[in-house]
């Protein structure tokens, strides 16, 4: 377990910075609803009439001018995003962090295997995703309660948990990608998770794209979707939890095997 | 295996913002040991401070920092990838004192090392690599001792003429070559010219290295 808290301590600081980061402006998007809301009056309904650019967003499924709607918007672009890229970096970074600092040679030269490394970076990577999570909702929770608005919290709850999801899906396929670069990770890793993120957006505008949903974890992470159905969509779930196996798979498999300078 | 080894690298990296105390107990945990005393007195030794962030360090500080970091948990084998580099004269001293007691109390040393008078003066065995291969093994004292003299002449622009005479230099002072051949028959040779004064010596670890350099490329 030493290499797993090693870990965590070294990403400490971005783990911070990334949850306060998210966690303050979800709060200041919440705390910013109250006066929305009396200025806005007929404003939802302009909100979902925008044609596609509200398609984009989701916006023509909710009511803008509900509190949930409107924090399902916001947090897909804050949370949604913001917790996606996180996710991408540390999972980039957690393998092939060692090559590019040379710290490699110190860590492999140590009597632990590969297979304990690999496995001890995934379970820090978890839980760095575990504990942005816990920081955000906890923030969010103090100011729903300080505005006093009525939540669902049982779609509360499936919002959340659709991001965790999207962004251990993330993490696991950065990870898998990690153990076949040397460097220049970080890249790829915010690359990929902007890639995904438009894919989405472009979906959601067409019909016809509508089968990119299986590829992006932002098919089913979808807070307008999430909360305009009360549920997350199981299919695309499905192909999501495959891509995050193989990523995870992968690492291993190719970790053990690797050629480390 | 590995928790038997200590291992230097010859270019140190560290995990940036880690204190020396830290990394030395990270990697201690890490082989699921507890040395922190053999850490403190290794730092003690080579006046290594063990408060300060590794980023601050200079270069032989560093790489004292990996010295401890192989030896403290008093592994059987050491594998030391030019250890000395950077490293003060004194520290240096002190360094191969440590060695040479952990040689003493059973373990073994592996080193490579381009300074060829430390290989001469703390070794037991050298080898001599090029290009990944082995072109000479055995121990220092042997392969100071190939038969071949390092002979100078001083006070004679003229250097004798005789079969096994290598590396001619005449200079101003006088002639110097290396002689690999019967010993009788270059003093029936030197006693025919005249000269000042004659040195027979063994020649230097790194002669005997270029030597087998040189070697090398005749054979390619």
């Amino acid at each position: 377990m030493t290499l797993f808290f090693h870990e965590l301590k070294r990403n400490s600081l971005s783990l911070m910075v990334w949850s306060g980061a998210i966690a303050f402006m979800l709060a200041v998007c919440v705390f910013i609803y109250p006066e929305m809301a009396s200025q806005m009056g007929e404003l939802g309904d302009m909100f979902a009439d925008m044609g596609s650019f509200s398609e984009a967003f989701g916006m023509d499924q909710l009511n803008f001018g509900e509190f949930m709607g409107y924090f399902a918007i916001e947090c897909g672009n804050t949370l949604g995003l913001g917790g996606a890229l996180f996710a991408a970096i540390i999972g980039m970074g957690a393998l092939a962090k060692e090559e590019r600092d040379h710290t490699a040679e110190l860590l492999l030269t140590l009597p632990v295997s590969r297979t304990k490394v690999v496995a001890e970076k995934f379970g820090a990577l978890l839980v760095q995703i575990l504990v942005l999570n816990l920081v955000v909702v906890a923030a969010v929770a103090v100011s729903v309660l300080v505005i006093g608005e009525e939540v669902s919290l049982s779609k509360m709850a499936l919002l959340f948990l659709a991001y965790v999801l999207l962004q251990i899906e993330l993490a696991c396929i950065t990870f898998g990608i990690s153990a076949f670069i040397k460097r220049g990770g970080l890249g790829i890793g915010i690359g990929l998770a902007l890639l995904l993120y438009f894919v989405n957006i472009l979906s959601n505008l067409t019909e016809d794209a509508e089968f990119l949903k299986y590829i992006t974890p932002f098919g089913y992470a979808d807070g307008s979707q999430v909360i305009a159905n009360g549920a997350i969509e199981i299919k695309y779930l499905l192909v999501g939890a495959v891509f995050a196996l193989l990523g995870v798979l992968a690492a291993f498999l190719k970790y053990n095997k690797k050629d480390i300078s | 295996m590995l928790g038997q080894i200590g291992y230097l690298p010859s270019e140190t990296a560290f995990y940036s913002g880690m204190k020396v105390k830290d990394l030395l107990s990270f990697a201690a945990k890490m082989r699921g040991v507890d040395c922190k005393e053999e850490a403190k007195v290794l730092c003690e030794r080579l006046e290594l401070n063990p408060e300060r962030t590794i980023d601050q360090l200079s270069l032989g500080n560093r790489k004292k920092v990996g010295i401890v970091c192989a030896l403290q948990h008093a592994p059987a084998l050491y594998i030391l990838d030019e250890p000395t580099g950077g490293l003060d004269p004194l520290m240096q001293r002190e360094f191969y004192k440590i060695l040479k007691e952990r040689n003493e109390q059973g373990a073994t040393v592996f080193l490579s090392s381009h300074n060829l008078f430390e290989v001469s003066r703390y070794c037991k065995h050298a080898a001599v690599i090029r290009e990944g291969r082995i072109l000479a093994l055995d121990s220092v004292e042997k392969l100071g001792h190939t038969g071949v003299k390092r002979v100078s002449l001083r006070g004679t622009g003229q250097a004798p003429t005789l079969p096994g005479m290598r590396d001619v230099k005449v200079e101003a002072e006088g002639v110097r070559f290396l002689y690999d051949g019967d010993v009788h028959l270059l003093l029936q040779a030197l006693a025919s010219i005249s000269f000042e004064d004659l040195t027979l010596t063994d020649p230097e670890l790194d002669e005997i290295f270029m030597h087998y350099y040189e070697k090398g490329d005749t054979l390619q």
